[in-house]
């Protein structure tokens, strides 16, 4: 009899709380964000930059703007999650990508009720579109994650209009290679089903290296593929690493085309780490404007 | 006091501290949860009384930290045992389960799994894709080790300088087989590849402890009986064939349950180094090389220290994980360096 009591007691408990929560600050929201963990790069700079940060408190290894997240705890690599870890910093939402995991882990942390959201992501425009959208959804910031999209769409669509004007100028589109350089050994080129490959189309660039993934190739390939203009990892990520240096490593670089005209740029090797983000409209177009901004020079070589 | 009577204690202080170290396992992680509650929970799941606590602690107790401190237990176990009956076997100090293949040619079918099991195992059902890379690891290791053995063997028997040689030689076999799919494997293969080599506990479920159990345990108790066998055989093979042991017969058995137990673990846990190369030392340093205790204690003394090393990698930074193939070379190898350098000259 104490028993029914006390779960009759129990039940009712519960619904009052459902209604006092439902009632509350997250009425149309069915997730819980007040605290949220985060396992992907792309998913961590879209929630700051929908500037819901404040709501985060881990984040996983590649996520690594803005310089915010450097003071949140890290959960290590995304896909060897471990689920005590994350339930020791009480999380109500984890949101990654759907190479989150272990599965194992994933379900723990289900049955110990933490919503997990995976988002699907590739590298395109649209996945990121697709991104902002369910983010801005999940946190209630709809306006906000419309406001951001049509930031990087304008982005976007400007360096895709440089891109046409040269191509309809030229008959071709810019050969572009982004080179992993590792202390003077051959360098990796970057091929399709990577990111660095979606950031030069998205720039409105082509990439001559068309085997899967990133590969070792010689110089005398490098030759072949006749960049016009050679993009690698520098900046941020790797301060010490200016095209000088780059040409001073490898100086048979100096014989490409990219070489001759000084077109060799460093980018933020960050941002291209953990796949596209909403930097990446700017980024695009700061590429473009390096593909087409010499475009006299270029054509006096070609003529 | 005699060796004999110094290895008896070593065995009872070893299955006294078991336990301790098991509990101190299940209580120590990110989350902290009171001694007291971590009893209760589990007097409360052997069925004495019920009472209520804290529902996430029972999970984390239950479906994390327990069937983790298992695993670690039965591969520490396993590794250990396994490493001191090829030691005795090959009456070589240096003789560890990857020595003749078993973790690389693990590491090699782990390796095929994780690149190529999306075209190999397309057609197949959901449950073998889940397990593709333990079963082929052991797959791996078993055939590798079965090459070692055929290689060593003649129409004098098995001779054990030519597995050594084999068993280099198909290591490096294997790892040009790894350099090979490291090549053709994307970002995220390769990161998987990585992770897997630096070995973790952290897939432990209760259905992965029950099917090691399973198959861990008997190998365990069985290759434990090899005590006087292996006693005799340190004396060397003709001596222990005059003392009436079916010698080749041995051989077969104790590589094949060495083979099960490594290539267990392995596909479980991933590749865990320096837990059958320093346990058995250990053991030998404080009581000598009497098998009977050797492999009892081996066993004991490999689980606990796989449990220590698991702490340190769930912990140290934390909420991430440190693979436990880290901590137990940096903690194995320069302790294993203190004691050479300790004893060298009564080793030299």
């Amino acid at each position: 009899m104490m028993n029914k009591v006390k779960a009759a007691t129990r039940v009712m408990a519960t619904i009052l709380a459902g209604a006092a929560f439902a009632s509350g600050a997250l009425a149309e929201d069915e997730y819980d964000t007040r605290r949220i963990v985060s396992a992907g790069n792309g998913v961590t700079e879209i929630i700051y930059a929908l500037g819901a940060g404040d709501r985060v408190i881990a984040v996983d290894q590649t996520s690594t703007w803005p310089a915010a997240v450097n003071e949140l705890p890290r959960l290590g690599y995304h896909r060897q999650l471990s689920a005590e870890g994350i339930l020791a910093l009480e999380p109500t939402l984890l949101i990654g990508t759907q190479d989150m995991g272990p599965p194992a882990t994933l379900a723990q942390l289900e049955s110990a009720g933490v919503e997990v959201e995976a988002l699907s992501v590739d590298y395109s425009a649209q996945s990121i579109e697709q991104q902002i959208k369910s983010l801005a959804d999940i946190l209630g910031l709809e306006p906000e994650g419309e406001a951001l999209w049509a930031d990087i769409r304008d982005s976007l669509d400007t360096a895709k209009t440089l891109a046409a004007s040269y191509e309809q100028k030229h008959q071709k589109k810019v050969p572009v290679l982004f080179l992993l350089t590792m202390g003077g050994r051959a360098p990796s080129v970057a091929g399709k089903g990577t990111a660095a490959n979606a950031m030069i189309a998205l720039a409105g660039g082509y990439n001559p290296a068309e085997f899967q993934g990133y590969k070792t190739i010689s110089n005398e390939a490098l030759f072949l593929l006749a960049p016009e203009v050679i993009v690698f990892p520098g900046s941020t990520s790797n301060p010490d690493m200016t095209p000088e240096k780059l040409l001073e490593q490898m100086p048979t670089l100096k014989q490409t085309p990219a070489a001759r005209n000084g077109r060799i740029v460093a980018i933020d090797g960050n941002i291209l780490l953990g796949g596209l983000g909403p930097r990446t409209g700017d980024v695009a177009l700061s590429l473009a404007k390096t593909f087409y901004s010499e475009e006299g020079k270029t054509n006096s070589n070609e003529s | 006091m005699s060796r004999n009577q110094q290895g008896v204690i070593l065995l009872v202080v070893l299955a006294c501290l078991l336990p301790v170290v098991m509990i101190i396992s299940i209580g120590i992680g990110p989350v902290a949860i009171p001694a007291s509650e971590i009893l209760t929970i589990l007097f409360d799941r052997l069925g004495f009384g019920s009472s209520v606590m804290n529902d996430q602690s029972a999970l984390i107790v239950e479906s994390i930290r327990l069937p983790r401190t298992l695993l670690g237990l039965i591969v520490g176990g396993s590794l250990a045992v396994a490493g001191a009956s090829m030691q005795g076997l090959f009456r070589n100090p240096l003789a560890d389960p990857s020595i003749i293949g078993v973790a690389s040619g693990a590491a090699l079918g782990a390796g095929i799994a994780i690149v190529l099991g999306g075209v190999l195992f397309a057609g197949m059902p959901s449950l073998l894709q889940s397990y593709s890379v333990s079963i082929l690891a052991f797959g791996g290791g078993v055939i590798t080790t079965w090459l070692v053995y055929k290689m060593g063997t003649g129409s004098n028997g098995t001779s054990v300088a030519t597995m050594l040689l084999a068993g280099v030689a198909i290591n490096a076999l294997a790892g040009a087989g790894m350099g090979m799919l490291n090549y053709i494997a994307d970002e995220t293969m390769l990161r998987n590849l990585t992770f897997w080599q630096m070995g973790s506990l952290g897939g432990a479920t209760w259905e992965l402890v029950l099917i090691c159990a399973s198959l861990l345990v008997p190998v365990v108790l069985f290759l434990g009986r090899y005590g006087l066998v292996l006693n005799a055989l340190l004396l060397g093979e003709s001596e222990a064939r005059h003392l009436g042991i079916d010698v080749q017969k041995v051989k077969l058995q104790l590589i094949f349950l060495t083979a099960l137990a490594v290539g267990v673990s392995v596909s479980v846990s991933g590749i865990i180094g320096f837990v059958g190369l320093v346990v058995p030392h250990l053991i030998r340093l404080a009581v000598g090389p009497d098998h009977r205790i050797l492999l009892p204690a081996s066993a004991m003394l490999g689980g606990m220290l796989l449990l220590g090393a698991d702490m340190v990698s769930r912990t140290i930074v934390a909420p991430a994980e440190l693979p436990i193939g880290i901590v137990t070379a940096l903690m194995g190898a320069p302790f294993f360096l203190s004691l050479l350098w300790q004893q060298r000259k009564r080793i030299a």
